[in-house]
């Protein structure tokens, strides 16, 4: 049986928005936009460039349907360049591009090696090259976006030789959190259908469940999207494509292949380490910020040269206790460093840096202990912000008008987002009644005796 | 903390006034006018600032100084501090701590306990409007300050604070749509997403959208379709429009075919013979030229006869037509007889020519020889032969030109004689002699001209003489001259020889030599001249007569010698001239003789008759030639006569075969023939013509048939278009293409209506396939989402914040507020003696405290209800109660009272005024007044009391 190689992306998302990124210069914007269909691009010249029998793309090739012409027809280009180079193209369809959604612009204008797995039903193809079976790919896809059921228990090995594939957007318990459960599944129930190789998509990370070269478990693979979308954790780091190289009909080896072309990544960093000596208010503080962002900056080059080409969007974590921590809360200070920042970023080539965002979760050098047992206004003050972070969002109690207070005055729909903010698990109202705390000190002065001391 | 002094540098009416102040209850005093109420503001604006112009509490100096002044204060620990403020433009403050450094202004706030100008203004420093006045008790600052003891120990304000927060919320939202940043991220993203709206429409309505190109490629082709049968209808319109004249015209054909009788058998057969008859009528014209030709050729054939008889006879009476056309007159023959001919004439011609020259000859000679005959005059001597003559002619020459020498040089010989004293006079009769020969030579020339003319002597001699006569004159005149002349010589020669005279005997020998040189010489030319005349046959001294008659006669022979040379050459060269002629003329008449034989010879070569001779016989063969043509052309002209009437023979015979085949008769003569011909035109035109309109109606009933059938076709369009064209509704057909043409226009117009939108949505399309606009949009939405969830959670971090500080601050007032109440209670009861036992202050509403006091009976009555002076009393209770409180916690400020007590009874006020003295222990306080029962009250209520009287300013 020949060798022979595929390749298997997934959650290419194509054409969708940056999420969570601030508004962005106009050259680093149309470059995010570009990204997914430049990525994309760089699929279809990876298969060129492997000489890949075939192409998996396992679900949510688009974010959305409105969202879908550029991309669908830049798909439709792509693997014609792929058919006409006798390259096959596997399709199934997830929850962000079920196929009730239409995809009206390539519908009926797929070239001729695609194929899309239809809804419902699992299809099984063949793909042969000079007459001899290569392998058996087996597909299904969402017909629409909210698919519960478990999908994989409808796949089944079938006869005959050659590998057999199989392709599939779900949820397998075991794979990192994060992902809505759809077609939810367990790894045993992927062992049971007797596959090869299982081409999963949905989960973001990229990850392998199973498989070891030449093995008898089946491989059981998430590639990951191929381009980030987002600074999310399961969205850092570089993201691409599985190379899949086959031999005598069994998994030889699998090779992660980076399409992405802006990667995010976080930069975090203690200043407490940084700014032990800093005095907010002098101009050590100030040499403690600057010193924070030559070491960002350093940070950012380092990454920038290990990218290989790529452009960089990066966000920087401040975290740690101390009294720089003043400066950072002063009006402007975190807006000052970040412009201080993308003034100072790096490029190598075409590639950019890109600096999204700063932030600061760096704390005062405070005793919040001490201070509740002080007996005074400020004890009471740290007293009261700590029985309402301690408390989940959902259960206030007497804290009820704190969250009250927190969106009051804010116009009907703001105040509803405010409230999905606050809902966003007790982790973001925790962090935001501590951040509150620490502006109140701030704001009354508590340790700014000391720092100015 | 009190004051010590103030000092006044310039404020208000106020100008360098100084004003020690001591520990206790001090009054100040004064009429109106006197400043109190500018002092009271002085010593607020040293402390918390002088506020700006317009404000109140500005005061600007009116009586000098600078705006502004100095105090000096004691604080706690007994230290001296000097605070000096002037008001701008300088706006200085200027901070001297006890131990004499400056101090900043955090060192004031320090000595103030962390007091506001609020504050101070609302507890410490008031007057009677200010007293009455419950807002200044619960504003922000107060409560701050006494309700919080946080903020006493870290000097920020938590009411502050919390504005602070508030504004900075405010900053980032508002309730309604504003400027804040949230509302215009907002704003932004709500434009964002409808703009997204409208794209993700736009993008869900591809289908629609090329739901609608399909419809409008439908609509397209069915206005298309509409288009094609209407112009399908037009076209059949245009047709039967057409066909409707070609059916008339097929009708009217077949009705005029009607009107046409046919032909009958004999019509018929004259149209079936119609090319016979054409041809008989065609060759009708030409029987007719070939009978005249005939009759023609018969002229010319007698003709000829005639002329070759005329010809044979002028050729010779017994000429035959054989030996006439035997003889020859080729050009070669021609040619020889002309050669012969001009031979024979040049040679008559040159012969004649020889005669003449011959006669010439003869008659010359004869003249020649009577020329050389001597004259018939006489007797004249011969002439002597012409070299003697000449020789003779050349010593007559030498000697005259001798003689002519000698002549002068004898005269230099006389003249030379003469002066040496011997005469000369044989000189001048010789002049005189010479002159008269001259005269006489001259007179015989003129003679012996004149009788050489009379003498028909020759033209030499004549002119011989006349030289001759002429050089005698030339000579006499020459001497006349000279004679004339001579007179004026001799003094020449005197003069000559009276200077050789003077010149002396030694030139005297030269002239003798020369003389007798001379001597020689002219005896050497008389002996020469001798010689010559000896010669000549002159005497041996010859004059010069002697000489010229001489010439004179030699030239006279001389001439005649000429002549008669001139005579003989002519002769012989006439003698030589005949004889040369006569030869010629011999020569000439023998090769006359030749050509007369070769003319001879060439005629009968010729074949000519004998008696054509040389001149004739060029004539002869000019005729002979003609007749020979003639006998030719008599042969020609038989022919075609034979020829011709066998013409005429065969077209009679046609036309009596076409006389037989129309069944008629033909006429026997000519003329008849010819009518009979005319007349069978006539009919056959006639019947031609009927025969042809009927092909042609018939035809054009046909073709007008042939063309409906065609253009219709066949099948049921055919059968209905038939139908329509039968029914011949033109006018139908008019209207039905009008409305046509109408339709076509609002189908083109509505068509090119459907091709814009088509583009349009076509273009459309295209955009929107090749649009990023969607990605571009959700980026951006996107980013705001996230720059707005930013700022709400920095929005909530500051409510928060703002929740915890407020919170907090209304918890400590609620909790202090008793002790402030307590103490004012105390000084209320006080001050009323007993009357009211309790103030009561509700905290539900700590922005708006309502305020109740308990009467010793325990009616409660609520501040609004009390007198003006229990309430201005309550409310200084509540002062004094708020200065306590801030004292145990911060510092004991100064109390600075303006006219409080107007309204308060002689009793209550020295209650007051014991009160106060009672606080005075605890803090400075002055207390301004301008009404003197009043500072007689103080000092009669307390010992303890200081006053210091103002003078109006």
């Amino acid at each position: 049986m020949a060798d022979f190689c595929f390749v298997h992306a997934a959650d290419l998302h194509l054409d969708s928005p940056f999420k969570g990124i601030g508004r962005a210069a106009g050259q680093v914007a149309e470059a995010l936009r570009e990204a997914s269909l430049e990525a994309f691009d760089k699929l279809v010249a990876l298969c060129l460039e492997r000489n890949a029998s075939f192409l998996v793309l396992a679900g949510d090739l688009y974010d959305g349907p409105s969202r879908g012409l550029r991309a669908q027809l830049r798909v439709r280009d792509g693997l014609s360049r792929l058919s006409d180079a006798g390259v096959w193209t596997f399709i199934v369809h997830g929850n962000h591009d079920p196929l009730e959604s239409g995809w009206s612009a390539v519908a009926d204008h797929w070239p001729e090696r695609a194929v899309v797995f239809p809804p419902g039903h699992v299809e099984t193809r063949v793909v042969e090259r000079d007459g001899e079976r290569l392998a058996i790919v087996h597909g299904v896809s969402y017909g629409r976006r909210e698919v519960r059921e478990n999908l994989a228990l409808d796949f089944h090995r079938a006869e005959g030789p050659g590998l057999q594939v199989g392709v599939l957007h779900c949820n397998v318990s075991g794979a990192p959190e994060g992902h809505a459960p759809y077609s939810p599944c367990s790894l045993e129930d992927l062992r049971d259908a007797g596959l090869d190789y299982w081409a999963l998509g949905h989960i973001h990370t990229r990850c392998v469940l199973c498989g070891v070269p030449h093995g008898d478990e089946p491989w059981i693979v998430y590639p990951g999207t191929l381009q980030s979308r987002s600074p999310k954790p399961s969205e850092l780091g570089s993201k691409g494509a599985f190379v899949v190289q086959v031999s005598a009909g069994r998994v030889a080896d699998i090779e992660h292949v980076a399409c992405d072309r802006v990667r995010f990544e976080l930069v975090e960093l203690d200043v407490g380490a940084v700014a032990g000596s800093a005095v907010a208010g002098s101009s050590v503080a100030g040499s403690a910020v600057a010193g924070i962002r030559d070491l960002l900056s350093g940070r950012a080059v380092e990454l920038l040269e290990a990218a290989e080409g790529r452009s960089l969007v990066l966000r920087a974590v401040l975290h740690g206790r101390s009294s720089v921590a003043y400066v950072l809360r002063r009006k402007g200070a975190r807006e000052d460093l970040l412009r201080s920042l993308r003034e100072d970023a790096p490029e190598i080539g075409a590639a950019f840096c890109w600096w999204d965002d700063v932030a600061d979760r760096t704390m005062p050098e405070l005793d919040l202990a001490a201070l509740a047992g002080g007996g005074d206004f400020v004890a009471d003050v740290v007293t009261a912000a700590a029985g309402a972070s301690s408390l989940p969002p959902d259960s206030l109690g007497p804290w009820r008008d704190l969250r009250e207070a927190m969106t009051d005055g804010l116009p009907v729909a703001l105040r509803q987002r405010a409230e999905q903010l606050l809902e966003d698990g007790s982790a973001g109202w925790s962090l935001l009644v501590t951040e509150g705390l620490h502006v109140a000190l701030d704001e009354l002065g508590v340790g700014l005796e000391e720092a100015e001391a | 903390m009190r004051f010590a002094r103030l000092q006044v540098d310039g404020f208000g009416a106020l100008h360098d006034v100084s004003i020690p102040l001591e520990d206790g209850l001090t009054v100040l005093a004064g009429p109106n006018e006197a400043g109190k109420s500018t002092l009271l503001s002085f010593l607020t604006g040293v402390l918390f600032g002088i506020p700006n112009r317009g404000k109140p509490g500005h005061h600007p100096p009116v009586r000098g100084g600078r705006h502004g002044g100095s105090a000096v204060v004691i604080d706690s620990r007994g230290g001296h501090w000097t605070i000096e403020r002037y008001a701008a433009p300088s706006r200085s403050l200027v901070i001297q701590r006890p131990d004499g450094t400056l101090g900043s202004e955090s060192d004031l706030q320090d000595l103030l306990g962390g007091a506001s100008a609020e504050l101070f203004s609302s507890v410490f420093a008031v007057d009677l409007d200010g007293l009455a006045s419950v807002r200044n008790v619960s504003s922000d600052e107060v409560r701050e300050v006494l309700f919080t003891s946080a903020v006493l120990g870290q000097r920020r304000s938590a009411a502050r604070a919390s504005a602070d927060l508030q504004v900075r919320r405010a900053g980032l939202a508002r309730p309604r749509q504003g400027d804040a940043r949230a509302n215009k991220v907002h704003a932004e993203l709500q434009q964002v997403r409808a703009d997204l709206a409208a794209a993700r429409k736009a993008a869900d309505g591809l289908d629609a959208t090329r739901a609608m190109l399909e419809s409008i490629d439908s609509d397209r082709q069915g206005l298309r379709d509409e288009e094609a049968g209407l112009r399908s209808r037009a076209e059949e319109l245009e047709l039967l429009h057409r066909l409707w004249g070609r059916l008339g015209s097929g009708r009217d054909a077949l009705a005029r075919l009607g009107d046409l009788p046919p032909l009958n058998v004999s019509e018929k057969r004259l149209l079936e013979c119609e090319d016979d008859v054409r041809a008989a009528i065609v060759g009708w014209s030409g029987q007719l030229q070939r009978i005249s030709h005939k009759e023609d050729l018969r002229a010319q054939l007698g003709g000829i006869n005639g002329r070759v008889r005329a010809a044979l006879s002028s050729l010779s009476p017994d000429m035959t037509e054989p030996t006439a056309l035997a003889i020859c007159h080729d050009i070669a023959t021609r040619e020889s007889l002309r050669a012969l001919q001009a031979r024979r004439q040049a040679l008559q011609g040159r012969l004649a020519e020889a005669r003449q020259a011959v006669e010439r000859a003869t008659s010359t000679l004869e003249q020649a020889e009577h020329g050389r005959r001597p004259s018939s005059s006489g007797a004249e001597r011969p002439a002597p032969p012409a070299d003697q003559l000449e020789s003779r002619w050349q010593a007559l020459g030498e000697l005259r030109k001798r003689l002519a020498e000698r002549q002068g040089l004898a005269a230099m010989v006389e003249r030379e004689a003469a002066c040496d004293g011997t005469a000369d006079l044989g000189a001048e009769p010789t002049s005189r002699q010479a002159l008269t020969l001259l005269g006489a030579t001259a007179l015989l020339a003129v003679v012996g001209a004149l009788i050489a003319a009379a003498g028909r002597l020759g033209p030499v001699v004549i002119i011989a003489l006349a030289a001759l006569a002429g050089s005698c004159i030339a000579t006499a005149m020459f001497v006349l001259l000279r004679g004339s002349r001579w007179p004026r010589r001799q003094p020449a020669l005197a003069s000559a020889g009276g200077s050789r005279t003077s010149r002396g005997t030694g030139a005297a020998h030269a002239g003798e030599d020369e003389t007798a040189r001379r001597r020689g010489q002219l005896a050497e030319l008389d002996r020469r001249i001798v010689e010559l005349s000896v010669s000549l046959t002159l005497p041996a001294r010859p004059t010069l007569t002697d000489v010229e008659i001489l010439a004179a006669n030699t030239e006279l022979e001389r001439s005649r010698r000429r002549d008669i040379d001139e005579a003989e050459r002519r002769v012989t060269e006439a003698r030589a001239r005949l004889d040369g002629a006569t030869a010629t003329l011999r020569e000439i008449e023998d090769e006359l003789a030749a050509c007369e034989d070769e003319f001879l010879s060439w005629r009968e070569l010729a074949g000519l008759p004998a008696a054509v001779g040389i001149d004739v016989a060029g004539e002869a063969l000019e005729i002979a030639a003609q007749l020979q043509k003639d006998v030719a052309a008599r042969v020609r002209v038989t022919l075609n006569l034979d020829e011709a009437e066998a013409e005429v023979d065969r077209y009679r015979r046609q036309l009596g075969v076409l006389a037989a085949d129309l069944d008629e008769r033909l006429p026997s003569m000519l003329d008849e023939q010819g009518a009979w011909l005319e007349t069978l035109s006539e009919r056959l035109t006639e019947h031609r013509e009927r025969s042809l309109q009927r092909k042609t109606l018939e035809r054009t009933a046909s073709m007008a048939e042939s063309d409906v059938v065609q253009a219709l076709g066949s099948g049921e369009r055919s059968d209905r278009l038939r139908s329509e064209l039968e029914g011949g509704k033109v006018l139908d057909w008019d209207s039905e293409q009008s409305r046509i043409r109408t339709t076509l226009s609002d189908l083109r117009a509505l068509g090119e209506d459907l091709v814009r939108r088509h583009e349009s949505i076509r273009h459309d399309l295209d955009e929107l396939l090749a649009s990023d606009r969607i990605a571009e949009l959700e980026s951006r939405e996107a980013s705001l989402e996230k720059e707005l969830d930013d700022l709400l959670r920095d929005y909530m971090t500051l409510g928060c914040a703002r929740f915890l500080i407020s919170s907090t601050l209304e918890r400590h007032e609620l909790e202090r507020q008793p002790e402030v109440v307590r103490r004012a209670s105390e000084h209320f009861r006080m001050i009323t003696s007993g009357r009211y036992e309790r103030v009561i202050v509700d905290p539900s509403d700590v922005n708006r405290p309502t305020i109740r006091v308990v009467s010793s009976t325990g009616e409660s009555l609520d501040s609004s209800d009390l007198s003006r002076g229990a309430a201005e009393q309550l409310y200084l209770s509540l002062r004094l109660g708020l200065a306590e409180e801030f004292a145990d916690r911060a510092v004991a400020l100064p109390f600075v009272l303006d006219d409080v007590l107007v309204n308060f009874d002689q009793e209550r006020a020295k209650a007051v005024v014991r009160d106060l003295t009672d606080t005075a222990t605890r803090h400075q306080v002055l207390l301004f007044t301008c009404h003197p029962h009043l500072v007689d009250v103080v000092e009669h209520s307390s010992d303890d009391v200081r006053v210091v009287r103002l003078e109006r300013v």
